[in-house]
């Protein structure tokens, strides 16, 4: 073997391990610096000011400015409840408790950070305040490409797969300490065309 | 065998150069250009409010889509920069970011405990939140401090409906950001 093609070996392997190591460790692949509770995910340190270089990393790379999780928290779902992933030729169901914060927001957004997906509706989101609840104040969205009553959120028409991303603003103390305790909804999957 | 130790020694120094670079170098000159991108939308200490959706996607990714945002570039190299804002009622919350990316303050609407928030950013060094608290001027605002001559403030308001956007968007639009008519002092 020629050293040229040594130095080259080496320089691709070096690099490729340096790269795919980060990255892995960047998307909440590998390492301890995500919080599953079922379906969501949240970054335990985003927005934080002694986030690790991993966090920080994950939000740059994504043009994020996140705030920390005494203001807001963010928790996001790409799967359903049995871990298929979320596409927009299905229909989903998310029931969910009163969720101990003082607002929130539920909203799709595109799977991929530059992916782009074509909505039907205005409508792209529920929050705290437009919701229908129950007297007990628990609420039940359904999530499809066509119209149905109640808490409807119009899945894009595309076909395209997308997540969920639930925002909890001023969420209780208890849950910023230990979020993994919270009852978040379930995303149950309906059926698919 | 020697050989094979220097070239996996080589190896795994590249691979953490590599690691470091992809992790650490890359991210920040992303978060830099975020900010940039951000500070970009007006002129220094004017404030705009991001009624485009198409520019709020742009500008500010991952924010909550039921939100409405104002940004306000400031730089406080000359004279500091006040900012005063009538809160609505519902969720409010300011935030001031260096160019770094870094988020040096942020305060919402129940910590503000008053319908207006009004505040001044001045060069010097920064301060503890009780520190803060304590330094305020004899108009009833809070002085901020920063070691950094530029960055720009994020206005965001909590919008209940699609029919409430508008007004959102009128009332982060009285909010004021414009130099300090009355000197302040860093420190």
């Amino acid at each position: 073997m020629t050293p040229i093609i040594r130095i080259t070996i080496f320089a691709l392997v070096g690099c490729a391990i340096g790269y795919f190591s980060a990255h892995y460790v960047i998307s909440g692949q590998l390492g301890d610096l995500t919080i599953e509770n079922g379906s969501w995910k949240l970054w335990k340190k985003a927005g934080h000011p002694d986030a690790d270089p991993y966090t920080k990393a994950h939000f740059s790379l994504r043009r994020e400015l996140p705030l920390s999780s005494f203001e807001q928290m963010t928790f996001s779902a790409d799967t359903d409840f049995n871990g298929g992933p979320l596409s927009s030729v299905c229909s989903y169901t998310l029931a969910s408790a009163p969720l101990p914060a003082r607002a929130w927001g539920l909203s799709i957004q595109p799977r991929g950070d530059d992916a782009q997906i074509t909505l039907i509706s205005k409508r792209t989101s529920f929050n705290a305040n437009n919701v229908v609840r129950d007297p007990q104040g628990n609420f039940q969205l359904v999530l499809s490409d066509s119209a149905r009553p109640g808490n409807w959120l119009p899945l894009p028409a595309d076909g395209a797969e997308f997540k969920l991303v639930l925002t909890l603003i001023n969420a209780d103390r208890k849950i910023i300490e230990d979020p993994g305790s919270m009852k978040l909804p379930d995303i149950r999957l309906e059926g698919c065309r | 065998m020697r050989r094979f130790l220097f070239w996996s020694m080589a190896i795994v120094l590249l691979a953490a150069a590599a690691h470091i670079v992809t992790s650490v170098f890359f991210p920040r000159l992303e978060r830099e250009d975020t900010v940039a991108a951000l500070m970009a939308v007006s002129e220094p200490n004017t404030l705009k409010v991001l009624d485009d959706e198409a520019k709020v996607k742009e500008v500010l990714r991952g924010v909550p889509t039921d939100m409405a945002f104002a940004v306000c570039p400031y730089d406080i190299s000359e004279r500091p920069i006040s900012i005063s804002a009538p809160l609505p009622g519902t969720y409010w919350a300011v935030s001031i970011f260096e160019p770094s990316g870094r988020n040096i303050y942020t305060l919402n609407d129940t910590q503000v405990g008053t319908d207006n928030f009004a505040a001044v950013i001045i060069q010097g060094e920064a301060k503890t939140a009780a520190e803060e608290d304590t330094s305020k001027r004899e108009g009833g605002g809070i002085i901020i401090h920063t070691t950094e001559p530029r960055g720009v403030v994020v206005i965001r308001a909590f919008v209940p409906d699609l029919a409430s956007r508008k007004r959102a968007h009128a009332l982060l639009a009285e909010t004021e950001c414009a130099p300090a008519l009355a000197t302040a002092t860093a420190g």
